[in-house]
This record gives C-alpha cells, structure tokens and sequence, in this order.
C-alpha cells in the first residue's frame, strides 16, 4: 500500500514539476476558459442574458468552458507522455498501472482546479454571480465534477493520444461520456447561485460522487491494457 | 480458419428473410390500428425492436470486450466490432423512426425525455468507439483500446440514464405517455410486436455474422499481403 502512494506521488510530483518548468498546460488552460467565458456573453448577450433564466446559463457556460479547456490540458499532459515515450515507461515500470493512473488523474485534477478558482472568480466579475456566498459549496460541487473529468478525461487520453488523428478524438470520445458531470455539476452550481441550498444540490453531488467512483474503479482496473505494448 | 463460414448457419438469412416478411404482414395488417394515435402507432413495431436490438448489441459489446482482454482472443474482438455497428445501426433506427412518429402523436420531432436522450448519448458513446478504431493501425493495440472502450462505455449506461432522469424530473414533461405498459396491448399487437422483435434479432445476428466474415477476410488479406512483401 506505501508503494502504492509512493508511485502515485511519483507521478504527481513529475507532472507538477513538468508543468511549473514549461507552464504549458496551465496557462493555456486558464486563458482558453477565460476567452470561452467571454465568448459566450456575446453569444448569449451580456452576462448570460437576464431574467431568471440568467443563473442557469451563466452555470453551463461556467462548466462548459471548463470542459473545453479541460480537453487542451488532457492532451498536453498525454501529448507529453508521447513524444517523451513516458508510456513504454510507464509499461516497463514494475509500478501498479492503477497508481500510475490515479497519480495521472491528481495532476490532471490540480491543474483543473487552479483553473477553475480563477474561472469562478472571472464569473463573479464578468457575470456578476454571488460566488463568495457559497464558496464552500461551490468548492465541493467543483472538487466532485473535477475528480469525475479528471478520471474520464485521463483515460480517454491516453488513448486518443495514440491515434493517428491525436488529440482530435479526445472530445469525441471524453464528452458523450461526461454527460452525467455536466448534468450534475450546473444543475448543482445553479441551485448554489440562484441562492438555494443544499436541498436542491444534495443529490447532483452523491450522483458525481457515484460517477466518480464508478469511473475511477473501472478505469484503474483497465488502464493496464491501455499501457499494454 | 473455416473455409466456408456459410456451412453451419446458411439457412439462417432465408429464415430471417421468411420471419422478416411475416412480421412486416403482422405490422400492418394483423394488428388493429390505433384507436388513439392512428395509424403512426405502427412505427411502434420497427422503433420499439430496434431500441431492444440496439441495447442488445451494446452488451454484447461489452461481454466480447471483457472476454477479449481476458482470453486475448482476437475473434472475440472481431465480434464487439461486428456488434458495435450492428448496434449503431439499430440505434441510428430507433432516433429516425422515433422522431417520425414523435411528429403526429406528441406535436414534436424531439422531447429530451429521459429514454430518448439516452439513447442518443448512448448512440454517441458507440460512434465514438467505432472512430476509435478507425482511426487506429496497429491491430492488437486498437483491439485492446476498444475493449477498454466497449467496458466503459456500457458501465456508464446507467449513470447516464439516472442523471437524464433526474435532469428531467425537474421540467414538466411536455407531453403525457400512455402508461400500462405491455398487459394493455391487445392480442394482435403482441402478434406484430414479438414477430417484429424476432425479425429484427435475426437480422441483428445475420449483420454481425456476415461483419465478421468480412472482418475475418480482411485480417487473411492483411496477413497475405503482409506475407508477400516480406518474401
């Protein structure tokens, strides 16, 4: 089990360390949500329209752009792993392939969060959403839906990252899948923005965390035979 | 390899092409039209089929998949494929006659109620698997990335089709479904139906048979052209 923790802190610790060097990932990251943020106040007009409507469309723009940056992330960190051969690496490794996983998923989920504590800043300027309120639930809210990204988006990764058309499958294959995330994850953040409580988003969070655990699981026992060579 | 993969099943297409034709003769002429719907109501024997075909397919997805990584087998992977797009066939089915008969009944060509929509996700999560592949060279690797796909993908089925349910609960659904489920069906409908479901499941493994055949010549194709270029 300490062998475990230690590969997975490994993978960790090089992932971070990687991206504090080149800083290519994260900065992409932040800025492509920022500029889907924006994008979509023009799209929907300024601040996501008005009415009530206006928290749900300000939550789904929030954990869309999320998404999508989220993808430019996914296929950096994999991207890496490629060019460098990390995979045959990984697979040379006498190292558990599900900590190697799960330390992929910390790093991935890290560099997500960082991102959202800025795009949920953004929002409250630029959308005038009451954030501070609530931050705690959003910070929950947030965590769970990550963790659940992260899981999918890890897996999926690794192995659009060696097809022929690289990173162009990863949506293709990540989105269908985070279908329940997204779902979950703006109903949730909605309930918290209109001003609602936990009764209204209680059961969106035990659902991403059941995502989350489902998808963590089945792909920790499976990763394997993706590093397979 | 068998030389003649038509040998133990050949009469299996003529027995689908007989039971095929009976059930399209019970569709429209056995059963009684619909005292509500009309005759739309008859989509119902091609739609509600391909739905169980579709999901069908996907589990058998699933099972080759799982055996595929167990046993290493790469017929068994020859099959989830073969299965897969049989499955996205019937799907696609099952999202065109859906709206088809969506329109006269309920006023709309789409309602994201919770079936319908997880179905399209679920047609989506397939498409996605069929591009895998493709768009993969090395066959053992493709074989064991689909696999992975094929598990997950059908493990996630159902938190999908929990999360559209509850996303839906909170809207009023827009149009009212007749409940009572398959007791309220009168004699001539199961007729239709159940023939119509036979009909659709022996077409279903006439495709993935015939899929595989073609699949398996083309790995012999592969492995000749291979042995040429290398003598």
């Amino acid at each position: 089990m300490r062998r475990f923790f230690s590969v997975l802190l490994a993978v960790v610790e090089k992932d971070l360390r990687l991206e504090w060097r080149t800083k290519e990932s994260l900065l992409v990251m932040v800025v492509f949500a920022l500029l889907v943020l924006t994008l979509f106040s023009f799209a929907f007009g300024p601040g996501g329209g008005s009415g009530e409507n206006a928290r749900a469309v300000q939550a789904g723009i929030l954990w869309i752009s999320f998404l999508f940056a989220c993808v430019i992330g996914l296929s950096r960190t994999m991207g890496v792993e490629r060019e460098s051969t990390g995979f045959s690496a990984m697979y040379a490794s006498p190292a558990d392939p599900s900590a190697l996983y799960l330390g992929k998923v910390v790093s991935v989920a890290v560099l997500m969060g960082i991102m959202e504590f800025v795009g949920f800043a953004v929002l409250a300027v630029l959308y005038h959403a009451d954030v501070w309120k609530s931050a705690g639930a959003l910070a929950l809210i947030a965590a769970s839906a990550t963790l659940g990204v992260a899981a999918a988006g890890t897996l999926f990764s690794a192995m659009s990252a060696r097809t022929r058309t690289r990173e162009v499958l990863l949506p293709v294959l990540m989105f269908p899948a985070l279908v329940p995330v997204l779902i979950a994850a703006v109903k949730a953040t909605e309930a918290h923005l209109g001003g609602g409580g936990w009764a209204d988003s209680r059961d969106w969070i035990r659902l991403m965390l059941v995502y989350d655990v489902v998808f963590l699981v089945a792909a920790s026992v499976v990763f394997e035979y993706i590093l397979e060579e | 390899m068998r030389r003649n993969e038509r040998g133990a099943f050949g009469w299996l297409p003529v027995l689908t092409l007989c039971v095929l034709a009976f059930a399209i003769f019970a569709d429209l002429f056995i059963a009684g039209t619909d005292r509500l719907q009309g005759p739309p109501q008859r989509i119902f024997y091609i739609h509600v089929p391909s739905a169980w075909v579709a999901y069908f397919a996907f589990f058998l997805v699933f099972i080759f998949s799982i055996r595929y990584l167990a046993k290493r087998n790469p017929d068994d992977d020859i099959r989830a494929h073969a299965s897969a797009e049989a499955g996205v066939v019937f799907c696609t089915l099952v999202l065109i006659t859906g709206p088809i008969w969506a329109r006269p009944v309920w006023g709309v060509w789409w309602t994201w109620d919770a079936r319908l929509t997880t179905t399209l996700i679920l047609w989506m999560i397939y498409v996605g698997y069929l591009m895998l592949r493709a768009y993969m060279t090395e066959p053992e690797q493709r074989a064991r990335f689909a696999a992975v796909m094929g598990i997950v993908g059908f493990l996630n089925v159902p938190v999908v089709h929990m999360s559209v349910e509850w996303w839906r609960t909170l809207h009023p659904k827009p149009v009212v479904m007749r409940s009572g489920g398959l007791r309220d069906l009168p004699d001539s409908m199961h007729v239709a139906l159940w023939s119509s479901l036979l009909a659709f499941t022996l077409l279903f493994v006439c495709f993935v048979r015939k899929r595989a055949q073609i699949e398996r010549l083309n790995v012999r194709v592969e492995e000749a052209r291979a042995a040429r270029e290398d003598g």
